[in-house]
């Protein structure tokens, strides 16, 4: 579709930061940390703190465990799911905005 | 872990069409469909419609290409499903042999230089994004890659590092080679929105 074609990656990526915390199930500021956790950010409670850690430094090293505990403390599929998206949300968003950095760097330095 | 209510869908309207496009594409639907289809009110309309720009917009990137590079940032994220996915897709336009030597060792693959460049900015931007400088952009951009290409590059880069990421933490199922050709031509025919 031509109209959604014209929307740029920088909107995009603000859309999905934007949904992250404005819609689900659970609580908009758990979400926000989660997703800010995910990216490297600060410390937040157990037992989100240890899944979005290993969510965002290794995904392939996260046990069955420590997403039982997170879907054991919020109390549905679909909470815990927010919280492992928000997590992979954030460890992405930190990536898209280290490039930008990079690449605005560059064509200013060129221009 | 694996979600039951992924695997099975969260509504009979996405129960049916789980069932409903298995049974058409002659396969279990794979995962990330089936986390298309969950939950919808949450990020994942929104990320679909990110990713459908990026891996099937207008660029100065191929298709296959665009699924090279995240066949790529699949194995730097040890995604098995990732990898396979979107392996299966960029071989619909470049050779298997070249496509797995990518995911072995781009650095030795027999890609483009222009190719090669885009993979050494996206793999620091996997691994080490604090240590990605203008000076990585730039070299990109001598090896012949404009801007709008480097950011189309990172746009695919920076997605995959979400899909891996909850793919591998939600478990996926991994398909054998011939589900995943499958489901490769499904992927090219209706897109990821």
């Amino acid at each position: 579709m031509a109209g959604e074609d014209a929307v740029t990656h920088a909107e995009h990526a603000r859309r999905l930061a934007t949904r992250v915390a404005d819609s689900g199930e659970t609580e908009r500021e758990l979400r926000l940390g989660v997703m800010s956790r995910g990216a490297g950010g600060a410390a937040i409670a157990e037992p989100y703190d240890t899944l979005a850690i290993g969510i965002g430094e290794d995904s392939s090293r996260v046990t069955d465990a420590q997403v039982t505990a997170v879907l054991q403390a919020t109390g549905s599929q679909k909470r815990a799911f927010e919280l492992v998206l928000s997590a992979a949300i954030g460890a992405g968003l930190r990536r898209w905005d280290a490039a930008q950095q990079a690449i605005e760097g560059a064509a200013d330095a060129s221009s | 872990m694996r979600l039951p209510e992924i695997e099975r869908g969260d509504s009979l309207r996405h129960r049916a069409l789980i069932a409903m496009i298995s049974r058409v594409a002659g396969l279990r639907l794979p995962d990330a469909a089936r986390v298309a289809f969950y939950h919808q009110d949450f990020a994942g309309p929104v990320l679909g419609a990110w990713t459908q720009k990026a891996m099937r917009g207008p660029s100065g990137w191929s298709v296959p290409e665009r699924e090279l590079m995240a066949a790529a940032v699949a194995s730097w994220n040890a995604c098995p499903f990732c990898v396979g996915a979107h392996g299966a897709v960029a071989v619909t336009g470049i050779d298997r042999d070249i496509v797995n030597a990518v995911v072995s060792d781009y650095r030795s693959a027999p890609v483009s230089d222009r190719l090669r460049a885009a993979l050494v900015f996206l793999e620091k931007l996997t691994r080490t994004p604090d240590d990605l400088t203008a000076d990585d952009a730039r070299t990109a951009l001598d090896a012949g890659i404009s801007v709008d290409e480097l950011r189309d590059a990172a746009a695919v880069a920076s997605i995959f590092n979400i899909i891996a990421r909850y793919a591998n933490a939600l478990d996926f199922d991994i398909p054998t080679t011939e589900e995943f050709d499958k489901a490769a031509e499904m992927l090219l025919k209706r897109g990821y929105s």
